[in-house]
């Protein structure tokens, strides 16, 4: 457990010491203030049932296939590359606290970056509260909520990247494959948001159908967190596939060890 | 049953990858504070087995033991007396020399002052301490970063040092450093060092191990080397005279003299001939005593060679090829257990089989 901290701390500071992490930042929320802006220039064309939270926390959600590649791509892949994760697995280190130290760094980044992104509503809550206090973007349940939601989403999110890092040598490789792995989890979550299972045609397509909307039905759950509706299923199931995909690549990584 | 003046104990240790046998049933031990040298040629297996070793890969089969605890069921416990620096030394290359120190003797339990204390201690020993603490490793000379990998291996204080071609690449005076370096902790630490420069493990190992297609093809001392590997006398001569009547007349003082080599003629009139003697003891003296009483030759110089580490390498994995039948299998004697036994061809191989098959099948149809 020990030596899961120090390589926490060590990935911490590798990260801060390099300028891809400010690169990659300064674009997401440069993305992520525009996507602002354009929300607060279309609110009044909204119907305005939702809280302002759930529209930031939804562009957050959907940017995650773009921004969690590079803060996972390098962390197993790289070492692989360069040969330090040998000497690193030939240190009395085990290799869960290398995968989970790495993805800590990672995955505190990401929400690092999620707390960045809040200070769009919170900078225009303070500065223009008689023109914007109708919307509410420092209602703390919603906040919770969103937050809540992001957090438990991308700790899985962080974790399919380490898990696709673990699998090549190759940093591009390794984020094309988190990208996708992203992209998929996203478009079953919108194919099951547009294809609800309400009329299925065998009791077999019924079971299958609502089995997989049961796990994919992300929108509906950060509608619902967004405005303060916290419903334990999608924790378990994002923690749950967090924990897997860390299993998997710490096994993984076992199994390359000697390569 | 363990043995203390062991550091490690290595018995019938084989690994496979698919069908292919890297290391093949070898037996070897270890003593603590020894400086031991494992040669081979490429794809011989050494890297393979440096790394079952170091606890990075398990072996197929077989028992090992470091420091008296099994590794199959430690390896967590035993990578702690352990200090491994791979071939091409990899190091992260954005961090400073003393950050990547410290890091690494956090990893393997060093804290606070000791923590200091050993990576101040090992900087200095490595003589990294005036020019290069503070410096990012990627801006560091090879000869440099080579040193990095030697201080991370030694940080820790390890019992065992793994060296998987310390001194490849690096210049003669950064090779002298690191020479000088295992000179000054022999005795402490145990090295166990790979390397293809023949001429660092000879000067630097206490004993050799050589290793051919996975299985231990010689072991021990130089001086045990050749006796097993160069049996015979080989001896130099700086003479004047007719080089044929000079080569003949040695010739004839013992049948089982060879002449090896022979220079060319020199200012003075005197030429080197080399020679090789598989079996007379007393041949230098007889030599230099005939050259002296016949009028026509005079002696300049005589003197006795021994076989280098290079040429031993050659001669024993040459033998393992040569016992090899030609379809490339080996059978080590059953009774031998340390690995290195003779080795004999074996009665038919696979391959062999399956052809003589395949000719019968042919001459039936």
């Amino acid at each position: 457990m020990r030596n899961l901290f120090v390589i926490l701390r060590q990935e911490i500071f590798s990260l801060l010491i390099s300028p891809a992490t400010f690169i990659a930042g300064f674009y997401f929320l440069l993305v992520m203030g525009l996507m602002f802006w354009f929300y607060l220039g279309s609110y009044h064309l909204s119907t305005g049932r939702m809280p302002p939270i759930f529209e930031l926390a939804f562009g957050l959600f959907i940017m995650t296939p773009t921004i969690i590649p590079f803060l996972t791509m390098r962390s197993l892949a790289e070492e692989r590359r360069t040969g330090t994760l040998e000497t690193l697995l030939a240190t009395p280190t085990p290799t869960y606290a290398i995968v989970v130290g790495k993805w800590g760094a990672a995955y505190l980044y990401y929400l690092s970056l999620c707390g960045l992104a809040l200070g769009f509503p919170a900078v225009t809550h303070y500065f223009f509260e008689d023109k914007v206090g109708e919307l509410r973007f420092m209602d703390l349940t919603f906040l919770f909520g969103g937050g809540l939601y992001l957090m438990v989403s991308g700790a899985a999110f962080v974790a399919i990247g380490i898990f696709a890092s673990s699998l090549t040598r190759s940093q591009l490789v390794a984020g094309m494959l988190t990208f996708t792995l992203l992209l998929i989890q996203l478009s079953l979550i919108y194919y099951f948001h547009e294809n609800q299972p309400a009329a299925p045609t065998s009791m077999l397509g019924e079971t299958i159908h609502q089995s997989l909307g049961a796990f994919f039905r992300g929108y509906d759950h950060l509608r619902e967190f967004s405005r303060g509706i916290i419903d334990t299923r999608p924790i378990v199931y994002y923690l749950t596939s967090a924990a897997l995909f860390l299993g998997f690549a710490t096994l993984v990584t076992e199994h390359r060890s000697g390569e | 049953m363990v043995n203390e003046d062991f550091l490690i104990e290595v018995d019938q240790l084989t690994k496979t990858f698919g069908r292919k046998k890297a290391v093949d049933c070898i037996s070897f031990q270890i003593r603590k504070g020894e400086v031991v040298g494992f040669l081979g040629p490429n794809g011989a297996g050494k890297s393979t087995t440096m790394r079952i070793l170091c606890g990075l890969l398990t072996g197929t089969s077989g028992r090992m033991s470091v420091c008296g605890i099994p590794m199959a069921q430690y390896s967590h416990e035993v990578k702690k007396y352990i200090g491994y620096m791979p071939e091409n030394n990899p190091l992260p290359l954005d961090l400073r020399v003393y950050e990547y120190l410290r890091f690494r003797g956090k990893l393997k339990g060093l804290e606070g002052a000791r923590l200091k204390k050993r990576v101040d201690l090992v900087l200095e020993l490595c003589d990294l301490h005036r020019s290069a603490e503070q410096r990012i490793i990627g801006n560091l000379s090879k000869g440099y970063r080579q040193r990095v990998g030697i201080a991370e291996a030694l940080v820790a204080e390890p019992k065992l040092v793994v060296m998987d071609e310390p001194t490849i690449g690096l210049d003669p005076h950064q090779v002298i450093i690191i020479r000088d370096l295992i000179e000054k902790l022999r005795g402490e630490v145990t090295f166990f060092i790979s390397s293809h420069v023949l001429s660092e493990i000879e000067n630097s190992c206490d004993r050799a191990l050589i290793l051919n297609h996975g299985r231990i093809v010689a072991e021990g001392t130089l001086t045990e080397l050749r006796e097993n590997f160069a049996p015979e006398i080989s001896f130099e001569v700086k003479a004047k005279g007719d080089p044929r009547e000079i080569s003949a007349q040695i010739q004839k003082l013992d049948s089982n003299i060879e002449k090896t080599d022979e220079g060319a003629v020199d200012k003075a009139g005197f030429r080197w001939f080399s020679f090789r003697s598989a079996k007379a003891k007393d041949i230098m003296e007889r030599t230099a005593a005939l050259l002296v009483r016949n009028s026509r030759t005079s002696l300049g110089e005589i003197r006795e060679t021994h076989p280098d580490l290079e040429e031993i390498f050659i001669r024993a994995t040459q033998r393992s090829w040569e016992i090899e039948t030609p379809l490339g299998a080996i059978e080590e004697d059953a009774g031998d257990e340390s690995g290195k036994g003779q080795m004999k061809p074996k009665a038919k191989s696979k391959r062999a089989r399956s052809k003589k098959k395949r000719n019968v099948r042919r001459k039936t149809s």
